[in-house]
């Protein structure tokens, strides 16, 4: 089993948002390169998961594979959707602190939104023309979306989670 | 800011509609502006625009001047984000902005529109 490195992907997009030769990059480099930084994010909030609800020592088990293939990408952009909120919806009230996620949380949230939104138009709209400049700021987006959640609170980031895996009926 | 009169049990209220395209890029502007990515700022393009839900989003672009775009900018705007959600829902916006970016010399650039 191999765990996709999340800055091997945000790497991947800093070779994409670069022109090979004289002119601007290509739109299907840069339409990977998005794509690309909302994967690392997406892979690391997995491996987070995962590791938490299994283990760190499990990685490699059928288990740890299958609490990490578990999520999809729009059961995180409803959370994240959720988590910026500062009075939770109802069937949320109950599990979410008084005071919401706190501001790292929120912070890695509305990031995690953002490029899901420019994921989804990069992998799936013909409109959008893409530059370099978005290609730049997505990876910057995906590093700081990393590091907010990574410095949160310990009993927040299990609770986010949580919710993650079983969402609140 | 586009506020309507509705006459309600013969009372007038209003209510308060989502921002004009024009404000919603200036709030953004305001926020660019105040941060160390102010000076790069050229100009916000703003347009309604659905998310991938089909639900109702803003469509903001934040366009730069040509400098060359370095990590000290690309920093201050990724920490601009929650400034320009904090700034929207202030102005009682509730439409997700879906935020991009360009220099102007990128958006004057045409290439081909299959590559």
């Amino acid at each position: 089993m191999t765990i996709p490195n999340p800055e091997h992907l945000f790497q991947q997009v800093e070779r994409l948002a670069v022109p090979a030769s004289a002119g601007p990059p290509r739109q299907a480099d840069l339409r990977r390169a998005i794509s690309s930084a909302y994967y690392g994010l997406f892979h690391f909030i997995l491996t987070c998961l995962a590791d938490d609800m299994v283990g760190v020592m499990q990685r490699g088990t059928g288990r740890h594979a299958l609490v990490y293939r578990s999520i999809d990408h729009r059961a995180l952009r409803d959370l994240c959707l959720e988590a910026q909120k500062s009075t939770p919806s109802r069937k949320f009230v109950s599990i979410m602190p008084a005071a919401g996620f706190g501001l790292d949380i929120q912070s890695f949230a509305r990031k995690t939104c953002e490029l899901y939104e420019s994921r989804n138009r990069a992998d799936y709209d013909p409109q959008p023309r893409f530059v370099a400049t978005d290609a730049k700021v997505a990876i910057g987006i995906a590093r700081a979306a990393r590091l907010q959640f990574s410095q949160a609170d310990p009993g927040l980031k299990t609770l986010f989670l949580t919710l993650l895996l079983c969402p609140p009926r | 800011m586009q506020c309507i009169p509705i006459d309600f049990l013969s009372r007038t209220c209003y209510v308060q509609l989502m921002l004009e395209m024009s404000e919603v890029s200036q709030v953004v502007a305001k926020v660019v502006s105040a941060s160390p990515a102010g000076p790069t700022l050229s100009r916000v393009l703003s347009a309604p625009t659905l998310d991938s839900a089909g639900e109702a989003a803003l469509d903001v672009k934040i366009v730069l001047r040509n400098d060359t775009v370095d990590d000290v900018i690309v920093g201050a705007l990724v920490d601009n984000i929650s400034g320009i959600f904090r700034g929207l829902e202030a102005s009682g916006e509730e439409r997700f902005p879906i935020l991009s970016y360009a220099t102007e010399e990128e958006l004057a650039q045409d290439d081909d529109p299959e590559s």
